[in-house]
């Protein structure tokens, strides 16, 4: 196969079509005038849920689809006159045509051989692919001899799949090498997920009043319609309970795959995907993963909702050598939280401060912020164009596992690694829940800070 | 990019199966184009006198009943004779079911917990209230119709035995479907697709199956209901108290009295033949979103209908409700949808 000359003007459409959903990348590259950028775009299949395996979803489907595309990313895409052979046009220039159109498919997706056989009849170019485990390991194998991690820990929390999946570089007979493990839970159907939360150790984790049958009429209407935006407290309560207890299952019966994450390693990263987090907001996900996986450490999150990494990580990963578009980091990979979580011991006096620090850039004042135990502390990096110093330390006795260090020090490059947060958590260990959703309700008010439920 | 979901979805060409029994008298022809009214076949059958619902009359579970029953399936019982029995207290106390009549035992609902005592022989003749064109006759398939049709969506379908994945039948709304109802004023419910409104309620339920329906569809319901009830039921809109579009009522109380086929498998009712006013195709996806029917996710007005009346950026909009008032709400919290 050719590889991409660097400097060539490049436009590659790649889609993500997994539990019901699109999600449509079309990268556009001109090293030349230094331009790169990602178009993105959301279609939510649910409301097709019922019809995706009969008629509707054939080639008519997908030319109403990339018809409407066209207008949203205002680029010429199909090709109206050829469509039955070559259905989008030949890249001409920005805005005009495609080098080509990638189409991952989950292997997950229901009606999959429906979908699969609908692409293939509407055009023979459209490249399509399968997202299975062997694509994601080898996505994160790429990843890990790329970046530079060492201990990569990819989430993708859907209301009905849980999925888990570790790529750790270890050294054996003092050869390096790379171990995959995955984890994984996954529902026949959402009346499983609605029923879940009858599970008496459901209400360990619960800080609403669950006594009424109407929550669970919320909670199945939540669930079946597959909701997007949810602000009712009860529901994002029920969510996090929920996530947690599927986290926390998935480390009980996989730890010897999903221990020391954090502290293994010096340089973690955390890849968190799904429509879970979606809804729950970062703050709150994390939470749930940092108790549910019981992680301690230091690490690095990346957020990657709109499955960015998905669609472009393997161009990204082979780098020079990429068959269809040639990416640059900067665009494919979304902000980055950092997350701290160090010991801390039972402290006699509440809101105590254990972490301070600030963030400076030539064309910003230095902005100072601080952290207190036993909070779960989300802090909000200022915007930055230039490269932001963000500097903090820990208190006396206060030290992170891995490395046992006080002082953390990150440099935020726009373009390169660009972070946009920082998550501290200062709860003492271990993390105890319950008894009841009245005490829960008061730890997670101190714990979120302006938690209601 | 919003997809629109279309609530009635028409299909050109839609192939179902109408069983036929053993006595049963077909009056078309292999190639025969059907109209509306025109005879398909005499069902001989007989009509159920009484139903029993086992589990409450006994109290016991549904897959208990096995061990109570008295009577054989077909047998022949007086007025007084005992169907079931159970014995609890260590004997000392027995709960009997005697027959109030004098008929056959149908076991044929038994897994759906039902026992019915039949009464005489009668004949009915179906007759199509659908245009359509005659594909096969069979003994094993029985009649295979092509006709138009519009699908309806349910959120959720339950408890259907295995053998059972496509239920036919004429679709019957009880009343206006507007008004929650305890009991159905009809006697007869035999062998029908019953709308039970915009709520059902357990009582309600049970007594549509004791009067021989095949499957009740309702708007909306209590979700501890739903799991616990055990019989054959769809929910169009969702659980719990939730508002049910007048609009949406409307047009399938207007389906009474027509053929319908629950496809258990695609969670679709089909309301075969006919036209719904509103049924432009136009496209799938939502050009403008100002003027478009929205469905409410969100919690205050769960399953209300509205009309978006402007965009205020990217992720929300501002909508005129169906009960007059009007909010701005997220995207993510509503669905779009067409007829």
């Amino acid at each position: 196969m050719s590889k991409l000359p660097i400097l060539q003007k490049n436009a590659y459409l790649s889609l993500v079509l997994k539990d019901n959903s699109i999600w449509a990348h079309l990268a556009y590259t001109d090293y030349n005038a230094q331009r790169e950028y990602i178009l993105s775009d959301f279609t939510d299949l649910n409301p097709l849920k019922q019809r995706l395996d009969d008629e509707f979803f054939t080639r008519k489907f997908w030319y109403e689809y990339f018809d409407n595309l066209e207008k949203v990313f205002n680029w010429d895409i199909v090709d109206r006159d050829t469509y039955r052979l070559q259905m989008y046009k030949t890249f001409k220039d920005e805005g005009v045509g495609l080098t080509g159109i990638r189409v991952l498919v989950d292997e997950n997706q229901k009606y999959f051989n429906t979908i699969f056989a609908s692409l293939r009849e509407f055009s023979k170019d459209i490249a399509v692919r399968i997202v299975d485990d062997s694509y994601i390991y080898n996505l994160l194998e790429g990843l890990l001899g790329r970046m530079e991690y060492e201990d990569i820990l990819y989430l993708d929390m859907d209301l009905l799949d849980f999925k888990i999946y570790r790529a750790k570089k270890i050294v054996e007979n003092r050869k390096e090498k790379t171990v995959i493990t995955k984890s994984k839970i996954s529902w026949g159907n959402e009346y499983g997920v609605v029923d879940s939360v009858r599970d008496s150790r459901f209400k360990a984790f619960l800080a609403s009043d669950f006594a009424s049958k109407d929550i669970l009429n919320y909670w199945s209407n939540f669930v079946i319609n597959k909701i997007f935006f949810t602000e009712d407290p009860n529901i994002l309560d029920i969510l996090r309970s929920y996530t947690t207890i599927q986290n926390y299952s998935l480390y009980q019966d996989n730890i010897d795959k999903l221990s020391g994450f954090g502290t293994d390693s010096t340089n973690s990263l955390m890849i968190i995907s799904g429509h879970i987090p979606a809804i729950l907001g970062k703050q709150k996900t994390l939470m749930t993963v940092v108790d549910g996986l019981e992680i301690m450490g230091e690490l690095d999150c990346i957020w990657d909702l709109e499955k960015k990494i998905l669609s472009y990580g393997k161009s990204y990963v082979f780098g020079t050598n990429s068959t269809d578009i040639i990416l640059q980091e900067k665009k494919f990979l979304v902000l980055a939280t950092k997350v701290l979580i160090p010991e801390v011991k039972r402290l006699k006096n509440q809101n105590k401060v254990i972490m301070s620090g600030y963030a400076e850039s030539l064309s910003m004042e230095k902005n100072e912020f601080y952290a207190l135990s036993p909070g779960f502390t989300f802090i909000q990096l200022p915007k930055h164009e230039d490269k932001l110093l963000v500097e903090l330390e820990f208190k006396k006795d206060i030290v992170i596992p891995n490395g046992v260090k006080s002082k953390v020090g990150f440099v935020s490059i726009p373009g390169k690694g660009r972070y946009d947060s920082i998550l501290v958590d200062g709860r003492p260990r271990p993390i105890v829940y319950g008894p009841d959703v009245y005490t829960n309700r008061s730890k997670l008010s101190m714990w979120l800070n302006d938690f209601k439920a | 990019m919003i997809l629109k979901h279309r609530l009635f979805e028409k299909y050109d060409e839609y192939t179902f199966k109408i069983p036929s029994g053993r006595g049963d008298r077909i009056l078309v022809n292999v190639g025969e184009i059907l109209k509306e009214g025109t005879d398909i076949l005499i069902r001989r059958g007989n009509n159920v006198k009484n139903s029993f619902f086992l589990p409450s009359q006994l109290g016991c579970t549904r897959e208990n009943i096995g061990k109570y029953l008295i009577c054989m399936d077909g047998e022949f019982v007086e007025r007084g004779d005992i169907l079931a029995e159970k014995a609890s207290m260590g004997g000392l106390t027995i709960k009997r079911l005697t027959s109030p009549i004098q008929g056959v035992v149908d076991m044929s609902r038994i897994d759906i917990g039902y026992l019915d005592l039949l009464g005489e022989e009668q004949e009915n003749t179906v007759k199509s209230t659908f245009n359509g064109v005659v594909e096969s006759i069979n003994p094993i398939d029985g009649i295979t119709i092509k006709t138009s049709a519009y699908a309806l969506d349910l959120v959720a379908i339950s408890n259907v035995q295995e053998d059972s994945r496509y239920i036919v039948g004429e679709f019957v709304s009880l009343g206006s479907g507007n008004d929650v109802i305890l009991k159905s004023v009809e006697e007869d419910l035999q062998g029908k697709i019953v709308f039970a409104g915009k709520r059902l309620h357990p009582d309600l339920l049970r007594d549509i199956f004791e009067k021989g329906a095949k499957f009740v569809l309702s708007y909306s319901m209590d979700y501890q209901n739903f799991r616990n009830q055990g019989l054959p039921v769809g929910v169009i809109g969702g659980f719990g108290e939730i508002y049910s579009p007048k609009e949406m009522i409307e047009k399938i109380t207007k389906k009474s009295h027509t053929f319908a086929v629950v496809d258990v498998n695609e969670s679709q009712i089909f309301f075969l033949g006919g036209s719904i006013k509103e049924s432009i195709k136009d496209s799938l996806f939502v050009q403008n979103a100002v003027g478009r029917k929205v469905v409410s996710h969100a919690l205050g007005n769960y399953g209300m209908l509205g009309e978006v009346n402007g965009v205020e950026d990217d992720s929300y909009i501002s909508v005129n409700w169906e009960n007059g008032a009007s909010s701005i709400i997220n995207v993510g919290s509503v669905e779009f949808v067409s007829y």
